[in-house]
């Protein structure tokens, strides 16, 4: 009996290499390329700004990694975010900020479960069943804002402006992106790793009949993990109102393109099983990056869409040259 | 021999329940619609209703191929908009104005069909990412402006605007792109090899298929018919902004999907493609006939999608990998 | 004493089918049971019910005498009895110890011990004998590996009986060995195994006793010692076979084949060989040893290094399986459902995909010219289905078999490659394939067979090419009568040491 090869017993460092390496690689050059391109790049506020596009960007992308790791694909997310956001700035005209904080955070968390449920109960697949939940999300945001006018906020909360809220600053440099995102990404990577339905989502997307044949709940799992991408939708989409200090029928757009992108950059398999909160953020990471610093170099925003659509496809080829794991399913 | 061939209705008309869905939502629709006193069925309704679902026609009927073949395209939008500003550029001349829409198109296409076909990257993704190219060039293009010429061809106007035997050319070209692509699928030995790659492309490998080329060629296909939808769409109003295709790619899809074309490959038709088309099309004009507006169009296009998928695994005993 | 498990009279229906009537079986804690039978004798209903994938229609159902009633795998599971799939329940991109340990991850409170799952894991590991890292993603392992992990998996649940189905279809010879002597590790440890196997050889080597079903009913239960390997068969068939290869004496023409030097470096090297019109070809060699490479290499989807092959005299272009098909070369290969068959396309589809220009004058098809032409294919080989509408995927191995053989004889092939051609067919359309590859030779055809079964080379085949680690070993006249142990010994590498 051959053994495995020995490279495949290593330690936990050089695993995590192996594992991101094309992200790695990727985010190394950009980094490099980047300080020395851009001066403007390494300054403090461009950083804390970058930083912040990371965290909300990030939170979107973390609720989509879950819904990948089961296999799935949500295309109403760009949708959801712009339902969240408009409900939110209503209800918080009329409610206050913290009723409609919680409503809010339900109302995401609900929407997941719905495209969860829809799923698994009606057996089809997420791409058919989110672009259903996404056609009508579409309709519902265009009636509450008026087909394409937006809705201003007009509270503010502990004195402030919500776009001051937004760029707030802990310490000189903590926004409150920066800090809910971070605790996303210690709080599910905890789960991932240490509960045991996080564990098993890696069963439900890498090798579903195993799971059905070991007592794994496929289904409920499913619905999880789009649950808690409803839910992070919610909160970002309430990151986003706070900076744009409006809700707009079309502010979801481009965000979850922007977050498959991301996500898959970072080496997060769309086909379910394999990914991490590391490969989540890197990913969102480097996206940020290569547009910050293509702003910075003063790029045109078309110039910056063909970069970044050349870089992902670069990814997908880097990944298909190096990865080491045969796709048993064929 | 005579059981055999006396089986093929039953088979015909078996994993096509959800084409029956759509088929009774139609006539439901249209029943509620001309009872409450709009006036559907007019000449004029009608001709409006199927110019306005022309161009997504146009397309939807190349993207089944794609879709039969196991794969899907998301950079449509950008593509056609793409193609559309190109028309505009040189809408003073027809020829010129189509054959750079087709030719920019279909170089579009290709680029996607290598993508996906030659180095077999993740279909979803890559598109995605041609997406983002395409919209840098088109917006590099056009400078991100509204593009319109004033004194364009009259060939031109006479795609977009004219009528042959009282239909208007829109609705002849997609009925054209509709038959073409109905024969290519249904009736050529290409078709048939489309099928195969979408059911099992390793099986097909080892029947001696080139399956990198039929992806290839369908995506071309697309390409080229997006080319052609995009002449269309700057013809219709001889103005296009550059952005104007953004989630044309989702109505494709929607229609190619309630068609009963599956989207792990293998299964679907051109025909079914053109019921899903027109429904879509019924759909929105009746829903703006009584008063209820384009945004409830959408919520309840959502339900029927939903409504036909269940149908379609109820009858077909659940999606198999 | 009870038995572990007792069925008594158990029932399935499906629509239109009785798939098990009045069927019953025990099982003794520790001991061998092999269950024998053809495709669709209701083997794998009867596991299914066992697990508790089906629920069954009437019959009881003990364990350790008590009735039971199960309504998923998964308190079939609880209850100890397990089952070893082959290809189902990897979870490649996971560690080996997530892998054993899948739904029943050892817990600290509400978090996943990691400590005790990875000590665990060693000590599994260690008791079969299978000297891999717990943290090696599952995916980068063998497919015996895989199969030793799912064994594993079966021990961390306390399984009290292990199902087996099919298990050494895909193993090579020593790691075939690894499991029979872990098998009797686990009868050691007291775990009933109930094996299934249309491996006769295996059965009657392994097993303390063997059950026979056929058309879903109970036809013996017996000793092994109690039964011959051919009353097994006349058994499991329902008469008694004679010679299932009935090979006819056929006049060889010239060379159809020349094979010179090819050589795919680590996986073949310096394969030559001919093969004529009319001649039988058999290759022998043990799973892995690169039979079915060398085949991928003549027919183009592989690419080789160096050497050439010959059509008819003529150099074939490498890596190109359309030069091979145009040659005249048809490939059966040994994965039916994953490089044969479109499971979900028609029987129509699936026959006539290959060589389509037959019925296609610029780009267009020919229906009614097609339709006619697979109809008479179809009753030909006599393939049982109701329509060539019927998508392949709802037909028996045995006539799924068929269309693959249909599809490339529909191109009049002047070499016919076979991959393990009887691998998961029943007894009856073996001997089917059988006389329709006796059928093509006579025609003209020159044919080569690869397999595992050395009854089937030595049965059918002209001349028999062993094939050990790439490398040819010998090759056999079978006019000369070469023994069993000969061609073994070669196929082994023995011969020389």
């Amino acid at each position: 009996m051959k053994f495995a090869p020995d490279k495949l017993k290593t330690n936990p460092v050089t695993r995590f290499f192996r594992d991101n390496n094309s992200a790695f690689i990727l985010i190394l050059v950009i980094a490099a390329a980047c300080i020395s391109a851009s001066p403007k790049f390494t300054r403090v506020g461009n950083i804390i700004n970058l930083t912040q596009s990371i965290g909300t960007y990030g939170i979107l992308a973390i609720g989509l990694t879950f819904i990948f790791l089961v296999g799935g694909i949500d295309l109403s997310l760009a949708y959801q975010v712009a339902l969240d956001g408009t409900l939110f700035v209503i209800m918080c005209n009329s409610i206050g900020f913290f009723p409609a904080f919680l409503i809010t955070l339900a109302i995401g968390s609900a929407l997941g479960y719905l495209n969860g449920t829809i799923i698994t109960r009606l057996k089809i697949p997420s791409l058919i069943g989110t672009l259903a939940v996404m056609t009508g999300l579409k309709g519902l945001v265009l009636i509450l804002n008026h087909d394409s006018g937006g809705i201003p906020v007009e509270i503010s909360l502990f004195g402030k402006t919500f776009s001051k809220f937004y760029n707030l600053k802990l310490f000189g440099f903590l926004t409150p992106s920066h800090i809910v995102c971070l605790v996303f990404l210690v709080a599910f990577a905890l789960f991932l790793r240490y509960k045991r339905s996080g564990v098993n989502m890696y069963v439900v997307g890498g090798n579903p009949e195993a799971g059905l044949f070991s007592g794994i709940n496929n289904d409920r799992l499913t619905r999880i993990a789009f649950t808690i991408g409803g839910f992070c939708a919610s909160v970002c989409s309430m990151l986003v109102v706070m900076r744009m200090n409006t809700s707009t029928y079309n502010m979801g757009d481009n965000l979850d393109i922007i977050a498959i992108c991301s996500v898959v950059v970072g080496g997060v398999k769309m086909q379910g099983g394999k990914g991490n909160m590391a490969m989540c953020i890197m990913g969102v990471a480097i996206i940020q990056i290569i547009n910050n610093v293509m702003t910075k170099l003063g790029m045109r925003t078309a110039m910056q869409a063909l970069i970044t659509g050349i870089v992902v496809i670069l990814v997908l080829i880097l990944d298909k040259s190096s990865s080491h794991i045969k796709n048993q399913k064929g | 021999m005579k059981e055999r061939n006396s089986s093929r209705r039953g088979q015909w008309f078996a994993g096509k329940e959800n084409l029956g869905v759509i088929a009774m939502v139609i006539v439901f629709v249209v029943i509620v619609v001309s009872f409450s006193g709009a006036k559907f069925f007019t000449a004029k309704n009608i001709t409006n209703l199927l110019r306005s679902v022309s161009v997504v026609g146009i397309m939807s009927c190349a993207v089944t191929l794609v879709m039969v073949s196991g794969n899907i395209d998301l950079s449509l939008g950008w593509m056609i908009g793409f193609c559309a500003v190109i028309t505009g550029q040189h809408s003073g001349n027809f020829g010129e104005a189509l054959l750079f829409a087709v030719l920019a198109g279909t170089a579009c296409g290709a680029l996607n069909g290598f993508l996906v076909g030659v180095l077999r990257l993740n279909a979803f993704i890559a598109t995605l990412g041609t997406m983002y190219i395409f919209k840098g060039v088109t917006t590099l293009y056009s400078d991100g402006r509204f593009v319109t010429k004033l004194d364009p061809s009259s060939v031109l106007e006479f795609v977009g605007q004219g009528q042959i035997l009282n239909i208007p050319t829109p609705i002849l070209v997609f009925l054209l792109f509709a038959v073409v692509f109905w024969f290519l699928l249904k009736k050529t030995s290409f078709g048939t090899k489309v099928y195969a790659v979408g059911a099992n492309s390793v099986s097909a490998h080892f029947s001696g298929i080139r399956c990198w080329l039929i992806v290839l060629a369908v995506y071309m296909l697309t390409g080229l018919a997006t080319g052609m939808a995009g002449t269309v769409l700057y013809a219709k109003v001889m103005s296009v902004q550059p952005y104007s295709g953004v989630g044309l790619e989702f109505d494709v899809l929607t229609a190619v999907v309630l068609g009963g074309t599956s989207v792990t490959g293998g299964k679907g038709n051109v025909l079914g493609t053109i019921l899903g088309v027109l429904f879509v099309g019924i759909l929105s004009n009746g829903f703006t006939l009584i008063g209820l507006g384009s945004n409830a169009t959408y919520i309840t296009q959502g339900f029927i999608l939903l409504a036909a998928m269940w149908m379609d695994v109820k009858s077909s005993g659940g999606f198999k990998s | 004493m009870h038995p572990f498990i007792e069925l008594r009279n158990i029932t399935k229906l499906f629509p239109g089918v009785k798939a098990l009537s009045n069927v019953s079986f025990t099982l003794l804690s520790g001991e061998i049971h092999a269950l024998c039978g053809e495709n669709g004798a209701g083997k794998s209903t009867l596991i299914k019910v066992m697990t508790g994938a089906h629920a069954r229609d009437g019959g009881e159902y003990f364990i350790d005498g008590e009735n039971v009633n199960f309504k998923s795998t998964h308190e079939g599971i609880v209850r100890g009895v397990s089952c070893v799939y082959q290809e189902l329940s990897i979870v490649p991109e996971q560690d080996v110890a997530k892998n054993l340990f899948i739904g029943n991850l050892p817990m600290k409170g509400s978090v996943v011990d990691y400590k005790k799952l990875y000590a665990d894991s060693k000590e599994v590991l260690r008791e079969l004998g299978l000297d891999v890292s717990p943290k090696t993603p599952a995916g980068s392992l063998s497919i015996g590996q895989q199969q030793m992990v799912e064994i594993g998996r079966a021990l961390t649940r306390k399984a009290r009986c292990i199902i087996m189905d099919e298990p050494t279809s895909s193993l090579s010879e020593s790691e075939t060995e690894t499991l029979f002597r872990i098998i009797s590790f686990l009868k050691k440890k007291n775990i009933a195994i109930v094996y299934i196997s249309h491996k006769l050889d295996e059965v009657m080597l392994l097993s303390d006793r063997i059950t026979v079903i056929r058309d879903g009913e109970n036809i013996i239960t017996v000793n092994k010692n109690e039964i011959t390997e051919e009353r097994l068969v006349a058994n499991m068939i329902g008469r008694s076979l004679e010679n299932m290869y009935n090979k006819k004496t056929v006049p060889i023409g010239g060379n159809v084949l020349e094979v010179r030097n090819l050589t795919s470096k680590g996986i073949f090297e310096d394969i030559s060989f001919n093969v004529r019109s009319g001649e039988i070809v058999g290759f022998f060699g043990l799973i892995g040893a690169g039979r079915s490479e060398i085949m991928r290499a003549i027919f183009g989807v592989d690419k080789y290094e160096a050497g050439e092959i010959l059509m008819n005299g003529r150099k074939l272009r490498p890596g190109s399986s359309n030069a091979a098909i145009g040659s005249g070369i048809g490939f059966c290969t040994e994965d039916r459902k994953k490089e044969g068959l479109m499971l979900q396309l028609s029987i129509l589809i699936n026959m006539t995909i290959v060589h389509l220009r037959q019925f296609t004058s610029l780009g267009v098809i020919n229906r009614s010219k097609q339709r006619k032409i697979t109809d008479r294919y179809i009753d030909d080989i006599s393939i049982k289905t109701p329509s060539f509408h019927q998508l392949t995927g709802n037909l028996s191995g045995g006539n799924q078999q068929k269309v693959v053989v249909a599809k490339w004889l529909m191109m009049n092939p002047k070499l016919l490659i076979v991959d393990e051609p009887t691998r998961g067919i029943d007894i009856g359309s073996k001997a089917e394939i059988y006389s329709l590859l006796g059928d093509l030779a006579e025609k003209g055809v020159a044919i080569i067979v690869v397999s595992s079964e050395i009854e089937e080379v030595m049965g059918l085949s002209d001349s028999v090419i062993t094939i050990h680690e790439g490398k040819m070993t010998a090759q056999f006249d079978m006019s000369g009568e070469p023994s069993r142990e000969d061609i073994l010994t070669a196929a082994l590498g023995t011969g020389k040491a």
